[in-house]
């Protein structure tokens, strides 16, 4: 019986492309592919120039402008010159990016719900990082079971009301708990640090939260948020369940 | 983790099944017995529907692969593992390079064993946690195909994680 041979992506061992010049992505033209274009050919022969020492392209252009009686022919040429080297570039960064592209799709065999579920076993801001890994991961990592348990928890506090808010609203509907606060250093006791869970039975009761108390007795590193970060959680007068809040300070010695 | 001890031959315990896992990319056959190999939710479908034959072809999954998930369902079966052998067992199982983690991702997800699912995830995010951009992509192998542009755009996004990075 071969019912396991229905819809699985391939597993193979994926060629590992450690040295990017060893290249074993390279697409090899079929070899009954149509005839090239005309205009590939003469690209394909221009490209040859890239191998000559620069001076000769120099040399080249001068005397090809100096074969121009008029000025604005000259201007008229370089601005072409310009153009195309721009064109060129242009077009070569795009195919590199098109190849990079496809090489993640071999290197990173997870489909997307996989990826998501990976990230979502990440901290906020790791998944902030995943996100500027490349564009697969930005698009996985905009998916809300990202951030359905929000970890903003950090050694320094840098996250603001906005970015609570923000990420809360990421969630959306699918969000679980929320982590906050500072966590202690690698050289402080673990325990000075204290843990305050709230729970928000939904969406009415964050408003009895309490904040600004606990805030208070975080000294001078309090950090910059207020209650009103949570105030996007209101929106959601469907959010079913409980969302657990965690906040996370450090203690005076 | 060791086989099932002989003295279980008693008369109240039926023959002890098994079944034989193949993996199609490499041939190799494993056989194992049921009840480790049900710790499958495919596989048990499959048994359950009676559409399992004596050998049971797994496609994409090679054998190495398929040996690590056999020792996974092992240890998982054995009901005089306790909670922390269990756990020294699976960090042993998902010590590994990254692009067996992602096989084994996706064999514990095609074969629908959660725990595995579970642990290999877990240890891929793990490989990551707290690092920035360049070093996901290095650890991950991944390359850089944004846009400067794109990529500006997205730091930006959030600009509060990156701070103090390059």
């Amino acid at each position: 019986m071969d019912a396991l041979l229905l819809h699985c992506p391939s597993m193979a061992k994926r060629p590992c492309c450690s040295s990017p010049t060893e290249s074993p992505l390279v697409l090899n033209p079929s070899p009954t592919a149509p005839k090239p274009d005309p205009l590939d050919r003469l690209l394909e022969s221009f490209l040859g120039l890239s191998d000559l020492p620069s001076l000769s392209l120099d040399l080249s252009l001068d005397r090809l402008l100096e074969s121009r009686p008029c000025d604005s022919d000259q201007d008229d040429m370089i601005d072409r010159v310009m153009r195309l080297g721009s064109a060129l570039l242009e077009a070569g960064r795009r195919s590199a990016r098109k190849r990079a592209t496809f090489h993640n799709a071999v290197v990173w065999a997870l489909p997307p719900d996989l990826t998501i579920k990976v990230f979502s076993m990440l901290d906020t801001q790791s998944v902030c990082y995943a996100a500027a890994t490349c564009t697969f991961f930005h698009k996985c990592a905009s998916d809300p079971l990202c951030y359905a348990n929000i970890d903003l928890t950090a050694v320094v506090p840098r996250v603001n009301n906005v970015v609570v808010s923000t990420m809360i609203q990421r969630a959306g509907k699918v969000l679980q708990s929320i982590k906050l606060g500072l966590v202690p250093g690698p050289t402080a006791s673990p325990e000075s640090s204290q843990s305050l869970v709230y729970t928000i039975r939904n969406s009415v009761d964050a408003s009895g939260f309490s904040w600004n108390d606990k805030r208070s007795r975080q000294g001078k590193e309090s950090s910059i948020l207020t209650r009103s970060c949570l105030s996007s959680l209101s929106g959601d007068s469907d959010a079913p369940g409980t969302i657990c809040i965690i906040v996370s300070m450090p203690i005076s010695p | 983790m060791a086989s099932a001890p002989e003295n279980e031959k008693n008369a109240s315990a039926p023959e002890k099944k098994t079944l034989t896992l193949k993996s199609m990319i490499n041939n190799e056959e494993f056989v194992v017995d049921e009840h480790v190999a049900l710790q499958s939710v495919t596989i048990k479908n499959m048994v359950d529907s009676d559409c399992a034959g004596d050998v049971i072809p797994v496609p994409t999954i090679s054998g190495e692969i398929l040996a690590l998930v056999i020792e996974y369902c092992k240890n998982h079966a054995n009901p005089s593992a306790s909670e922390d052998d269990l756990k020294k067992a699976d960090a042993g199982i998902v010590a590994k390079d990254i692009y067996t983690l992602i096989d084994l991702v996706l064999a514990a997800n095609f074969l629908d064993i959660k725990g595995l699912l579970e642990v290999t995830s877990q240890k891929i995010a793990d490989s990551i946690k707290d690092l920035p951009h360049q070093d996901v992509r290095e650890i991950f192998g991944v390359e850089n195909d944004y846009t400067p542009e794109e990529e500006a755009a997205v730091r930006a996004e959030h600009d509060w994680a990156f701070e103090g990075f390059p």
